[in-house]
This record gives C-alpha cells, sequence and structure tokens, in this order.
C-alpha cells in the first residue's frame, strides 16, 4: 500500500520539489538583498530603539521623526515587492487541488479503489496511507515555503504596514500550513461526494475561496477584542510614532472636541499650537486597532480554526468511503 | 454535436456565469462607492484640471491623490487575486477539453458516429473559445470599471498591479490559458497532468512577457538639473522604470528618485555643479499601445497553440 501511493505520487512530489527549487531560487537572492539593505542603512537599528508612546519628538534638524527618512527610503526601493508576497495566497488552494481533489475521486472515476479493496487491503487502512503519506507530504512542503516566505518578508512586515493586515498575515508565519491541510481536507471530501476529479477540484476551488475570505474578513477581526487610542489633532513638535504603523487599525476617526465625526482617517497637526486651529482646539484622531504583539495570538487562533475544520472534513471523508459502494 | 457540446459543458457554463455574478457582488457595491468618493472629494475635477506640464513646481498640489490611494490601497492590492482568473478558466475549461475525452476513451465513440475528427475539433473548440471570450469580456470590463479611480489616482496604469488586470490584456491572458489547456490536453491526455501543465506553461509565459515589457518600446529620457525649483509631474502617470543621481561626466551616483536644491540655495548645494538627475520611463499615452502589443503577444502564442492541438487531434490521438 505504501509502496503503491508512493507509486501513484512520485510524478507529483517530484513537481513540488522543483517548485520549491525554483522558489528558493527566486526568494534567496532578493530576500538577502532586503535583508542587507534593512541592517545596513540602519534602520533595523532604529526601529529597534523606538518606544511605544504614540506620539514621538521630531527630530529638529530634518523635521521628520528619527527614522522616517530611512523608511521612505526602504520603501521606494522595495515597497513595490510586498504585493508579490499575496500571489502565495494560491499556494494552499493549489496543493488542495492538485493533491487533495483527486486522492478519492481519481480511484473512483477511474474505479480503481475496487481492486485495491478485492486485493486485501481494508479501507480503513487505505484511506489511512492514502490520507496520511500525502498529508504528511503537504504539510512539509507547507511548512518548508513558509519558512521561506517569512523570512523574506520580515523586512517588509516593517516598513509597510501592519503583518496583522489582510494578505500579509495569510502568508507567513504557521497559518499556511494550516490552509493547506484544510485545502487537501476540502479536496478529499468532496471527491467522496462528486466521485468526479473536475468537479472535485471545481468544488475545492469554491469551497476555499469562500472560507478562506469569509474568515479574514469577518472572523479574523473579531478573534479579539480591538483596543482604542486617541491623540490630538495638534500634536506640537512630534508626529505619530512610525511603529503604530505595524499595529493593524481596524477603524480610523477625526473627531471635534464634543466628539462628533468629522471625516474618517487621521488628521494631525505638527508645529507651534497657534498654527493648528483650523477644527478647533480639543479636536482628536480616534482608532481601533489590533497590537501588533497579537500577531502570534491570532496565528495560532487562525491555524487551529483551520486545522479544526481540516480534521472534521477528514473524519467526515473517512466515514464516507467506509461506506462508498 | 453542438448538443453534446453544450451537454458537457453546461455545469462549467453554470458555475463560470454564478462565479461571475459573485465577482459582480462583489465589485459593483464597493466600487460605486470608491467612485462616489472620487467625484465628491472633488480628486477627479481636480486631475481632470491638472497641469499636463512635464515639470510642476515644488509645491504643486497633488489633488489628494496620494490621501485617496493609501485609503483605497487595499483595493489595489485585491486587484492581483483577479490576475489567477484567466489561468482559473484555462485550467477548468481548457486542460480538460481533450484530456477528458481521451481519459475516458469517449472521443472514439463519437468519431465513430459519422463525426470527423476536425468538426469535432471545430465545434468544441469554437463554442468553448466564445463562451471563454464572453466571459473574459465581462470580467475584464468589470474590474477595470472597478479600478478606475484608483488606477487614475495611484502611481501608474502601468504598475504591473494594475496593468495585468485592466483593459484587454486579460482577454489575451484567459484565451491564451485556454489554448495552453487544450494542448497540454492533447499532448498529456490525462487531465491532472494537462492542468498542472496549464498552470506551469501560464505562470511561465506571464513572467516571461511581463519581465520583457518594459522594452517593447524603447525608453525614454527625462534629465533635468540638480538645481531647480521644479519637480516631474507625478501626476501624468508615466511607468518611471529607473532613477538616480548622475556626476557631470554621466556616472551614476545614487539611486535616488530626485536630488535637488533650491536655487536660492546655491552655494550650499552638496552636489558637483552640473550633476544631473535622470528618469527612464515609458510615457502614460503609450497605455494603449502596450496593452494591445501584450493581448497581441498572447492572442499569437493562443493560434499557435490551437493549430498544435488540432494537429495532434488529427493525426496523434489514436
Amino acid at each position: 500500500m505504501f509502496w503503491l501511493t508512493w507509486r501513484q505520487h512520485r510524478k507529483e512530489t517530484l513537481f513540488v520539489i522543483a517548485a520549491l527549487a525554483v522558489l528558493a531560487v527566486l526568494l534567496i537572492p532578493s530576500g538577502r538583498q532586503m535583508h542587507s539593505a534593512f541592517t545596513g542603512t540602519g534602520l533595523a537599528d532604529c526601529l529597534r530603539g523606538l518606544d511605544r508612546s504614540v506620539l514621538v519628538p521630531l527630530n529638529p534638524d530634518t523635521g521628520k521623526t528619527d527614522c522616517g527618512p530611512l523608511l521612505a527610503q526602504f520603501n521606494s526601493r522595495f515597497g513595490g515587492r510586498a504585493p508579490l508576497g499575496i500571489l502565495f495566497f494560491f499556494v494552499p488552494l493549489l496543493v488542495g487541488l492538485f493533491f487533495g481533489a483527486p486522492l478519492v475521486s481519481r480511484e473512483i472515476e477511474h474505479g480503481t479503489h475496487r481492486l485495491v479493496w478485492t486485493q486485501g487491503v481494508s479501507r480503513l487502512r487505505w484511506t489511512a496511507v492514502k490520507f496520511g503519506l500525502v498529508i504528511a507530504g503537504a504539510v512539509v512542503f507547507a511548512a518548508a515555503y513558509t519558512v521561506l516566505l517569512t523570512w523574506w518578508m520580515t523586512p517588509l512586515n516593517m516598513v509597510g504596514g501592519s503583518r496583522l493586515s489582510l494578505l500579509v498575515f495569510d502568508q507567513q508565519g504557521i497559518v499556511p500550513i494550516a490552509y493547506t491541510l484544510f485545502a487537501v481536507a476540502l479536496g478529499a471530501l468532496a471527491g467522496t461526494f462528486t466521485r468526479r476529479v473536475l468537479p472535485t477540484m471545481a468544488v475545492t476551488v469554491a469551497g476555499f475561496l469562500v472560507v478562506r475570505l469569509l474568515i479574514a474578513w469577518r472572523a479574523r477581526p473579531q478573534y479579539l477584542a480591538p483596543e482604542r487610542r486617541t491623540y490630538p489633532y495638534a500634536v506640537g513638535e512630534s508626529a505619530p510614532n512610525d511603529l503604530l504603523a505595524g499595529d493593524w487599525v481596524l477603524s480610523q476617526g477625526f473627531h471635534d472636541a464634543d466628539g462628533s465625526l468629522l471625516q474618517s482617517g487621521t488628521v494631525w497637526c505638527s508645529g507651534p499650537a497657534d498654527a493648528c486651529t483650523e477644527f478647533g482646539a480639543g479636536a482628536y484622531n480616534l482608532e481601533l486597532y489590533q497590537p501588533a504583539e497579537r500577531f502570534w495570538t491570532f496565528q495560532y487562533i487562525e491555524a487551529g480554526l483551520f486545522t479544526a475544520l481540516a480534521v472534521a472534513l477528514l473524519a467526515l471523508a473517512v466515514h464516507r468511503i467506509r461506506r462508498l459502494a | 454535436m453542438l448538443w453534446l457540446t453544450w451537454r458537457q459543458h453546461r455545469t462549467h457554463v453554470l458555475f463560470a456565469v454564478l462565479a461571475l455574478a459573485a465577482l459582480a457582488a462583489v465589485l459593483v457595491p464597493t466600487g460605486r462607492q470608491m467612485h462616489r468618493v472620487f467625484v465628491d472629494s472633488g480628486l477627479s475635477g481636480c486631475l481632470d484640471a491638472m497641469s499636463r506640464a512635464e515639470f510642476v513646481p515644488e509645491d504643486a498640489t497633488d489633488c489628494g491623490a496620494g490621501r485617496f490611494a493609501d485609503r483605497y490601497g487595499l483595493f489595489g492590492t485585491v486587484a492581483i487575486v483577479f490576475a489567477v482568473l484567466p489561468l482559473l478558466v484555462g485550467m477548468f475549461f481548457g486542460a480538460p477539453l481533450v484530456a477528458r475525452e481521451v481519459e475516458h476513451g469517449t472521443h472514439r465513440l463519437v468519431w465513430t458516429q459519422g463525426t470527423t475528427r476536425l468538426r469535432w475539433a471545430a465545434v468544441k473548440l469554437s463554442l468553448v473559445g466564445t463562451v471563454t471570450l464572453a466571459l473574459a469580456v465581462a470580467y475584464a470590463e468589470l474590474v477595470s470599471w472597478w479600478l478606475t479611480p484608483l488606477a487614475r489616482a495611484g502611481a501608474s496604469r502601468f504598475s504591473s498591479l494594475t496593468f495585468d488586470v485592466v483593459g484587454v490584456v486579460p482577454i489575451g491572458y484567459t484565451v491564451f490559458a485556454v489554448a495552453a489547456g487544450i494542448a497540454a490536453g492533447t499532448v498529456w491526455r490525462r487531465m491532472v497532468p494537462a492542468m498542472a501543465a496549464t498552470l506551469v506553461a501560464f505562470l511561465a509565459t506571464r513572467v516571461a512577457v511581463a519581465v520583457a515589457r518594459p522594452h517593447f518600446l524603447p525608453v525614454r529620457e527625462r534629465r533635468f538639473p540638480v538645481v531647480t525649483d521644479t519637480r516631474p509631474n507625478a501626476l501624468l502617470g508615466d511607468w518611471l522604470l529607473d532613477y538616480g543621481l548622475y556626476a557631470p561626466d554621466g556616472h551614476k551616483l545614487r539611486r535616488v528618485y530626485r536630488a535637488s536644491c533650491a536655487p536660492a540655495a546655491t552655494e550650499s548645494c552638496p552636489y558637483l555643479p552640473g550633476s544631473y538627475n535622470l528618469h527612464t520611463y515609458q510615457p502614460a499615452d503609450r497605455f494603449w499601445l502596450f496593452q494591445h502589443i501584450e493581448a497581441g503577444i498572447f492572442a499569437a502564442l493562443a493560434v499557435v497553440l490551437l493549430a498544435l492541438a488540432v494537429h495532434r487531434i488529427r493525426r496523434r490521438i489514436a
């Protein structure tokens, strides 16, 4: 059974190893370049030296925050690469599509499951070996590419916004492994219903996209209650801390002194207090946000959610296989 | 044959129409909201009235375009997801077209019922081709409309986040992906390998053409001195390919967007006299030309792949 499963999947395994190699060739040089620029320009040290206060004093020489010019320089050089990470949104889906979906449906479509089941291999053993090997392979692959991508994205995370934000959170840490597991389980289960390869793949695409997007858009902002912070419109000789960009801002509003909303987004004015009177005294910004330190908590919550879903789908798939004709 | 093809593909079509409806359900409300903010904030009118000059004064307004682009930046990011729609169409419509029949042996049934191979191929290809073309046009139009405000406020319509998902190129990509799927099916003859081959061929071709894109036409150069009180007009939407500060003898000192000193501060200017900034770029008005070149490349590749597929159907498949 092990040998058979290996024979059935060895081409796909080769394909995946080649894909990983291509990925490594693309990511390692550009990642090294970014990492060396990140530490070499002093940006890493500068960001490490910042405290966590909401407002920081402006540098009297440049009129900017201490790390602002370095950040802008790094961003203009590498910021364009950040969206590339988003393409990895589809990697778990592809694994589910090419490894999960054909797992059961292809055997049923070709009738080959009957051959195996009549050769003294029980259904449960057949399922256990097939699922076990494919899932182990998928998890190893997912872990490998996630480690690579997490390393690649580290400098970009520090400059381009929050690690928690949509489509950035999703490409690093441990969640891609859970997504991959979920995609494979979804494909395997769908195969027991639709029993043909192509419809199974289509159902896998649709199911994966719907679940992933719904959880990312609707559930993730509410894993923990968001925090709130305010800072005034007239910030004097200071500016909002560059580190605030690391927090995941859920909503921003600019309010006047009695608390009514003037506009969405934030507005602030540096300089002497008498130059910043446009909106009256006491105007302030209000932000609801998830702090950057919650990154790992959120990762564990989301990974746990998808792993639990995957286990439920797999259990259902095993149950259905035991009753297939 | 027409009826058979329709029966074989009607769930596909249903699925595609549902997907398109789901896409519209997300894009139409968000797009209307973005268009409304674009007009109501005065940004649209300001961009219409803005200076078309190549250089503008230091303090020229950006119409609030930067703020708008920041606010809707996520939309632009999400748009990159649409770059894979052509691939999905190629994998699910193109790859199984021949591979599934051959894998199941159903092509023999049809060919022995008085339908010639050529007619079989012609009906299947033309029906699937027409449907995919209609789908591609529909979603390309939808996404182009949706991204219009962001493309006008953002850096350039040439940025790969925008260029690849608007205009006519998505149609070219889709036709190519379907043709690649069909041809892969005549070579590998089983569905899953044909789909995998479609995936690889599509990604490789897209990346290769995207790398060649800056060189479709000779780039233009824009030189300007370091002592200046004007800056290049970023709102023109030119596709900036490279930039830097150059010494008077022409060698590149640093890669910076712009180094400048106000004319009043010439004495304290840290740069050598005669240093200059150099931008190489593709002008914004080449946008449609580039769109047509790229769509043409993919359409031509699609024709070649389809000819290969027909050839293999006639000669190679037993």
